[in-house]
């Protein structure tokens, strides 16, 4: 008779001398090869440090093995609690046409006076009434392009009528309109301060420099500077708060993540993005020009974090937005609602994109694909599907069963699985299978390679470190968190 | 891990049926079929498994067929403790989305096993 039970765990060789262990839900410790060896051998003993600290973590149990699984269930379901509330995030293109000709365009966008694009009052009407078949609380309505404000009129017709139908339901409901900003003028501003529920999101990859050759227009004018008149009265007319911003690596900033940093905060954002460039669109064409191998891309963020850090120790209250998701998952039990780092993975039970002609798909990414020509994932169109067949149907269901990591080959016991989510849309795009190859794969490569990093720094258990990761996870300045810890 | 033959392209070595099983072998595997070509003979005692180098790459095969026997014994592991704590993997699970209805039987039903 064996005096302790061993729980279900995932581990793996962390460095020659340790071995990462995790059980179920995430919880994890750092144990000796020595240690690891005699607790898969029953001989671990009930004096030993890593024997109480096993059993604090549920990995193993030496009393009743049903309230044990009775508290990591309750755990179990606050870790998917993401699944609850089924779609919340609703993308709709208002238009396909756009401004801007950024190198890295990932949705193949139509030129400014190129006709046939735009989502019309019909189709808009459609799309708000299938949202709010949503039995979600919480509402997100995204507007995204090309450049959405193009086609203000069908952004106007859809907030107005979104209120108007959540006036009976009462949902929380918000808008976000995805803009370079170029566009944007005192009327439309004035028009959106009107409703305290619309926010902002905005693109900027760096300095003038970077950002003006990332994302030129198609004027010939400079996109910089333009943007920089404008995020100015956006933030004075809607409140900085109203206005975040995002940033896409290129191989052309990829090297510089220290002075885009350093615009971010002279601008007066606290959180910068690092996105790797999705093999989407123009990208995949442009591979060569604007591309990089995921391993430099991963080893460029490492440093950046680093150079982050530094900057939190100084006192600037910065954050590095993935890393931020990472270490709430990793050291938190809640879930993030972040639909890339999801198992089941978030299409269409998370987010969903309805395209201009009310076609409807599981991600931004499966309608960059149908730009491309290739309309697998398409669930169906708002004018001739219903809410049933569309977000019901055997299809989705198909995908999501494709995109649960517990059960995906080499996914399954990945110690880091619980941190990770699926992606099966990317995994179509970059090996032709919705089945994710981890060896193969650029999401496993960069999820695992910053995972292990982000360990690597909790692992060292540096105090100054811990308090920093500690203020990005619970918004509170450092100075707070240092009086409590 | 018995190494039988090595050169600069291909070690060769053999590990004990009764140790390791066809998924672990397979699971090991396609962790390093990217990058080396991989053959697997199973004989009545053994696997003989082959490691070729690809086009261009130079590594020490000494050191790979190591690294392969040590993710070997770590997949087996894997396998094995999957196999005795998958069903209180499963009643996590079902208790965290649908409570079972009597949790203390099925739990009695496991240490019975």
């Amino acid at each position: 008779m064996n005096k302790y039970q061993i729980l279900p765990f995932k581990f793996t060789r962390f460095n020659t001398d340790t071995v990462f262990i995790t059980n179920e839900v995430g919880e994890f410790l750092f144990i000796s090869n020595e240690d690891f060896e005699k607790f898969v051998s029953y001989k671990l003993h009930d004096n030993n440090k890593t024997y109480l600290d096993l059993k604090s973590k549920h990995i193993l149990t030496d009393s009743s093995l049903t309230s044990v699984i009775n508290m990591l269930s309750v755990k179990y379901r606050t870790k998917k609690s993401f699944l609850q509330n089924f779609t919340s995030l609703h993308m709709v293109v208002s238009t396909l046409r756009c401004n801007s000709k950024c190198i890295y365009c990932q949705v193949s966008h139509k030129d400014l006076c190129d006709k046939g694009y735009d989502m019309d009052k019909n189709t808009a009407s459609k799309v708000v009434d299938m949202i709010f078949k949503s039995p979600s609380p919480d509402i997100k309505i995204e507007f995204q392009g090309g450049e959405p404000l193009l086609n203000f009129d069908i952004i106007k017709f859809i907030i107005e009528r979104s209120i108007k139908i959540n006036k009976k339901i009462n949902k929380n409901l918000e808008f976000v309109i995805c803009t370079n900003l170029i566009l944007i003028t005192d009327s439309i501003l004035n028009y959106l301060k009107k409703y305290n529920n619309v926010y902002i999101s905005t693109s900027l990859d760096g300095p003038d420099n970077l950002h003006s050759n990332n994302r030129p227009l198609q004027s010939g004018e400079n996109s910089y500077s333009i943007f920089i008149q404008n995020l100015t009265k956006t933030r004075q007319i809607l409140g900085k708060h109203k206005v975040d911003a995002l940033m896409t690596t290129t191989g052309l900033n990829i090297t510089y993540f220290a002075e885009v940093i350093d615009e971010y905060i002279r601008l007066g954002f606290n959180n910068i993005f690092l996105r790797s460039l999705n093999p989407y669109g123009f990208a995949q064409k442009q591979r060569e020009i604007v591309g990089y191998p995921i391993e430099f891309f991963i080893e460029e963020y490492k440093k950046a974090l680093l150079y982050i850090i530094e900057l939190n120790k100084k006192g600037i209250y910065f954050i590095e937005s993935f890393a931020c998701l990472l270490l709430t998952k990793i050291l938190t039990p809640f879930p993030t609602y972040f639909v890339d780092l999801q198992s089941p993975a978030g299409i269409g039970i998370s987010g969903v994109i309805y395209d201009y002609n009310g076609n409807v798909y599981p991600s931004d990414e499966s309608r960059m694909l149908a730009a491309m020509g290739d309309n697998k994932f398409l669930l169906g169109n708002v004018m001739k599907n219903s809410y049933n067949e569309i977000f019901n149907g055997d299809y989705l269901k198909s995908l999501i069963k494709s995109s649960c990591l517990e059960s995906l080959p080499g996914c399954s016991c990945c110690a880091y699985n619980m941190f990770c989510g699926a992606d099966p849309i990317r995994h179509y795009s970059e090996h032709g299978d919705i089945i994710q190859n981890p060896i193969k794969s650029n999401v496993c490569k960069k999820n695992k390679g910053i995972i292990s990093f982000l360990l690597d720094l909790i692992r060292k258990d540096n105090e100054e470190i811990n308090n920093i990761f500690w203020s990005w996870i619970t918004r509170r300045p450092l100075t707070e968190i240092k009086r409590c810890s | 891990m018995n190494i039988k033959s090595m050169d600069k392209e291909n070690v060769i070595f053999t590990v004990a049926r009764t140790l390791f099983s066809n998924e672990a072998i397979l699971d090991t595997s396609s962790k390093f079929n990217h990058t080396f070509y991989i053959n697997i003979e199973p004989t009545q005692e053994d696997y003989k498994i082959c490691i070729q180098l690809k086009d261009n790459t130079t590594e020490d095969l000494n050191i790979i067929a190591k690294e392969f026997h040590n993710e070997l014994i770590d997949q087996q592991l894997r396998i094995d403790t999957e196999k005795k704590y998958s069903k209180i993997r499963e009643l996590i699970v079902k208790q965290a989305f649908s409570p079972v209805e009597n949790l203390e039987e099925e739990v009695k039903k496991l240490n019975n096993e």
